[in-house]
């Protein structure tokens, strides 16, 4: 298919009927800046070609066309190709739409129409028909292509087997290698019955066969292990490839993270260590209020001392007035009388008041035991001696309660003094000197604490350092998130422990199978060389062998196809790369097979080490060069050539590339439309370099006069410049 | 026989009704009750008395007193003795306090003029010694209120300065000493 001419109405951006591109059959160009109508461009030949869908939609409109409608206006959107494939034919999809009221549009239905020219005549056909025909959507898949990442059509795994299966002849051998197989364990069966009822081998034989079908059991087991470790293998040889790309970011990634971590537990312990004492608080709580209380507690010392001092002196003083009180009692002496004769008197208290009193009454001297009459001189005596007696007793009692007295008087009530100087002495010793220490304590904290301040400034300084790192850290990795950077540093090591175990297992499968080959052949070899009796037996075998070798013989060339089929790709694809990278380092293209039968394209250095890491421009260079490859399969197997449209598909490339590579795809005779914003400068086409290329080119923009902020405004122009 | 000290912690000192919003709310929870949940944790202080406390403190270093209002409409207490100041605070990370009282008494002990012979003598009461002690202890504080309001109204960030009031006490150390230790005045906010 050669596509001749494509005319866009009303599509989007493309207002009005007059929007048409002409295309040759080798390289067109179309050239637009942001936002002139090149995705729209290819968007409308998607829609065109995408026969599933049966509703128009609204806002595939132009807007502008839309805004302009009247009420009651009909229009129609359309897209519209044509193009040569056996002979010339077009095709056009379009809807219709109707302006009911101010906000209302009435879309109609697709359509769908076809041409067709046999000889001279033009006939209506279904459209539908015409595209699944001529460019299905298989082809489709292979040939358009929007911006640079949709260009590894193999990322789906099914692609490769489609391929194959459209493209070569290995479809076919598909049935040869079941049938063969299917014979060869038909006379394999068929032989091995017969053996059993062989008089001379029959009971070798049972064993052997029994030995050989379980072998074949194991044999097989083995090989499905075999398939499943090499495929788990591929996976984690794939997946640390991913993770390789990124371990390094990823290592520094984690360092820096231990380095954050470690510096913000720094900074927490500081901060916690700062406001561990709360000023305001210590002030109560621990008393820091009485930083200036020394000189108060020494008033309250002294007045306290002072205090029990004068109330000590006073009791004192007042304890002993009283003793010279008592004193003075005690010194009022008797004055002793004298008898007649000058001799003393005897003491008051002899004889006793009972002697006396007894004495008076019985009115006799009981001493001298002379007679006392009641008013004799004896008689008053006595009683004189008597009564003073009484005297003397009262006078000692008076005496005696009067000194209580004295002794009783206090002259202090209550202790509260006493009370304030054990408060005082209470407040003394460790607790002053507590107190007198609190300026110290608090001067301390505060330099202490400036100085963690100190080193908190620096912490969070180095803290900042270490998260602009990171920053730059992310933005140097791209397009890659904090969370894969942490997780892929996780994984590599269990990867790399899973990848390393499943090796050693493989090995280990590889080296039991091949034992249980041998064993196989052993027995093989045995049972070969049993020797039947019945001829009838011995042909049997035979047709046994010569089926099994073509079984074998197919199944190998079924292996055989697909490898040079891949081969064949590969080398042209080859060819394309080293044609479009000129004189750029390209490496290598290899196509390799997957153990779950897709196929991967991978790029080496010529001496065999794999380029990990393609930059953007060596990866679609590499793709397109797929592509043609796959093209060209499909001319050859199909005698049909189909264009190649790619939209913005070279962004990686540098100038020079560009050129280059357009001059070699002009040369290539092969239909490629591209859409791309290469050779604009500020707006503005750099003419002397397409002066250089030989091939078409269009240049789309928006229209002179919009409003930027009024899409209906907006309308695309093409101008053919080349 | 009861202890002056006692005695004294029996009482409720009372203050001016005009330092409740001006002073006492500013730098504690006083009025908004205790378990109010979020709004309170921005104040410097709990209780009320703890704003006392350091008014008395900052009268007792300037020795200086101011009568109270003699309106006792006008006058407030905290409804919570002095033996029970610095028991009650309960919120993360303060430790309590009872023994600044005994300071706190003796500094009126020693600053109040108290015929204390006398009142051992029996000629005066305890009661008389005690109204005296919470008296000067009033003005002691009612002084301290009006300095932190005067403070305040030239400047309201003064206090909310971490080191302001323990920079205030400090000044009280430098001037009797007369050294250049710390500032006087806190710097500004702004």
């Amino acid at each position: 298919m050669i596509i001749k001419e494509i005319r866009i109405k009303n599509f989007r951006s493309y207002y009005g009927d007059n929007n048409i591109f002409e295309f040759s059959d080798g390289l067109t160009l179309i050239l637009g800046d942001n936002g002139d109508g090149k995705t729209t461009f290819f968007d409308a030949l998607q829609w065109l070609f995408n026969t599933t869908i049966d509703k128009g939609n609204i806002d595939h409109m132009s807007e502008m066309r839309r805004s302009k409608m009247e009420i009651g206006e009909k229009e129609e959107v359309s897209v519209a190709m044509l193009f040569e494939h056996d002979g010339e034919k077009s095709v056009e999809k379009s809807f219709s739409v109707e302006r009911v009221s101010e906000d209302f549009f009435r879309v109609g239905q697709l359509v769908y129409r076809g041409y067709e020219t046999f000889g001279s005549e033009r006939i209506q056909v279904s459209g539908k028909n015409l595209i699944d025909r001529c460019y299905d959507a298989f082809i489709q898949r292979f040939s358009m292509f929007k911006g640079e990442s949709e260009l590894n059509v193999f990322d789906n795994a099914t692609a490769l087997k489609d391929l194959v299966d459209k493209f070569s002849d290995i479809r076919k051998f598909d049935d040869l290698v079941e049938y063969t197989s299917s014979f060869e364990e038909k006379a394999n069966a068929a032989y091995l019955k017969e053996m059993k009822s062989d008089r001379k081998v029959a009971g070798e034989a049972k064993s052997l066969e029994l030995q050989i079908n379980r072998l074949a059991e194991e044999i097989s087991t083995k090989k499905r292990d075999i398939k499943d470790k090499t495929t788990s293998l591929e996976v984690f040889s794939k997946r640390l490839g991913e993770l390789e790309e990124n371990q390094e970011t990823s290592e520094r990634y984690k360092d820096i993270q231990s380095r954050l971590k470690n510096k913000e537990e720094k900074r927490r312990k500081l901060k916690a260590q700062i406001s561990y004492i709360d000023y305001n608080h210590a002030l109560l709580d621990r008393m820091w209020v009485l930083c200036a209380f020394p000189d108060v507690l020494q008033e309250f010392k002294q007045k306290c001392s002072a205090l029990s001092r004068e109330k000590r002196k006073q009791e004192k003083d007042y304890e002993r007035q009283k003793a010279i009180e008592i004193g003075k009692l005690e010194a009022v002496k008797e004055m002793q009388g004298a008898l007649v004769n000058g001799a003393p008197e005897l003491p008051w208290y002899l004889p006793n008041q009972e002697t006396m009193e007894e004495m008076l009454n019985d009115h006799i001297c009981k001493v001298c035991g002379r007679p006392a009459e009641e008013g004799s001189e004896a008689y008053n005596f006595m009683w004189q001696k008597l009564e003073e007696y009484k005297r003397h007793i009262a006078l000692e009692a008076a005496k005696k309660s009067q000194k209580e007295a004295i002794e009783e008087k206090e002259l202090f009530k209550f202790g509260n003094i006493e009370s304030l100087h054990n408060l005082s002495i209470s407040l003394s010793g460790s607790n002053e000197s507590q107190v007198s220490g609190l300026v110290r304590e608090i001067s301390d904290r505060m330099g202490l604490v400036e100085r963690l301040t100190e080193d908190l400034k620096e912490v969070e300084q180095q803290i900042q350092d270490i998260i602009d790192e990171k920053s730059r850290l992310l933005i140097q990795a791209g397009n890659v998130s904090e969370a894969i950077l942490e997780k892929d540093f996780n994984d590599i090591k269990g990867l790399f422990e899973q990848k390393g175990r499943a090796e050693v297992r493989l090995t280990e499968l590889n080296g039991e199978l091949a034992q249980l080959q041998t064993r196989m052949d052993g027995l093989q070899k045995q049972m070969d060389a049993l020797n039947p009796a019945s001829s009838q037996v011995k042909v049997y075998r035979d047709v046994h062998r010569v089926l099994e070798e073509i079984a074998k013989a197919f199944a190998f060339a079924k292996k055989e196809n697909l490898r040079r089929f891949l081969a064949e790709m590969q080398d042209k694809a080859n060819g394309y790369l080293e044609q479009l990278s000129a004189s750029d380092f390209h490496g290598e293209i290899r196509l390799r097979q997957t153990a779950d039968d897709s196929t991967e394209i991978r790029l080496y250095s010529s001496n065999g080490t794999e380029i990990k890491k393609p930059s953007g421009s060596q990866l679609t260079v590499m793709y397109i060069s797929v592509l043609f490859a796959i093209s060209d399969f499909t001319q050859e197997k199909r005698d049909e050539d189909y264009p190649l449209v790619f939209d913005a598909a070279t962004s990686s490339f540098g100038d020079s590339k560009e050129e280059n590579f357009y001059n070699v795809i002009d040369n290539l005779k092969k239909q490629c439309i591209i859409v791309t914003k290469d050779f604009i400068t500020k707006g503005r086409v750099r003419f002397p370099e397409i002066e250089k290329l030989t091939c078409c080119v269009y240049r789309i923009k928006k229209a002179d006069g919009f409003d930027s902020k009024n899409m209906a405004t907006v309308r695309t122009t093409i101008e053919k410049i080349k | 026989m009861e202890s002056l000290y006692e005695l004294w912690g029996k009482r409720n000192p009372e203050w001016e009704e005009r330092y409740q919003d001006s002073v006492i709310s500013v730098f504690s929870d006083y009025g908004r009750g205790v378990n109010q949940y979020q709004e309170v944790r921005g104040k410097i202080y709990g209780a009320g008395y703890e704003v006392f406390i350091l008014a008395f403190f900052i009268g007792l270093y300037s020795n200086k007193t101011k009568p109270l209002i003699e309106d006792k409409a006008k006058r407030k207490h905290f409804g919570w003795a002095i033996s029970n100041w610095g028991t009650g605070e309960s919120r993360l990370g303060r430790t309590q306090y009872p023994r600044l009282r005994e300071y706190m008494f003796a500094a009126l002990i020693a600053r109040t003029d108290i015929d204390f012979i006398a009142l051992d003598k029996g000629e005066i009461t305890q009661r008389k010694v005690v109204d005296d002690l919470i008296t000067k202890m009033e003005e002691y504080a009612n002084y301290g209120f009006d300095y932190i309001q005067e403070k305040l109204e030239d400047n309201p960030n003064f206090f909310f300065k971490e080191t302001a009031f323990l920079r205030v006490f400090l000044g009280f150390l430098d001037k009797e000493e007369d050294t250049e230790d710390f500032d006087d005045v806190p710097e500004s906010l702004d």
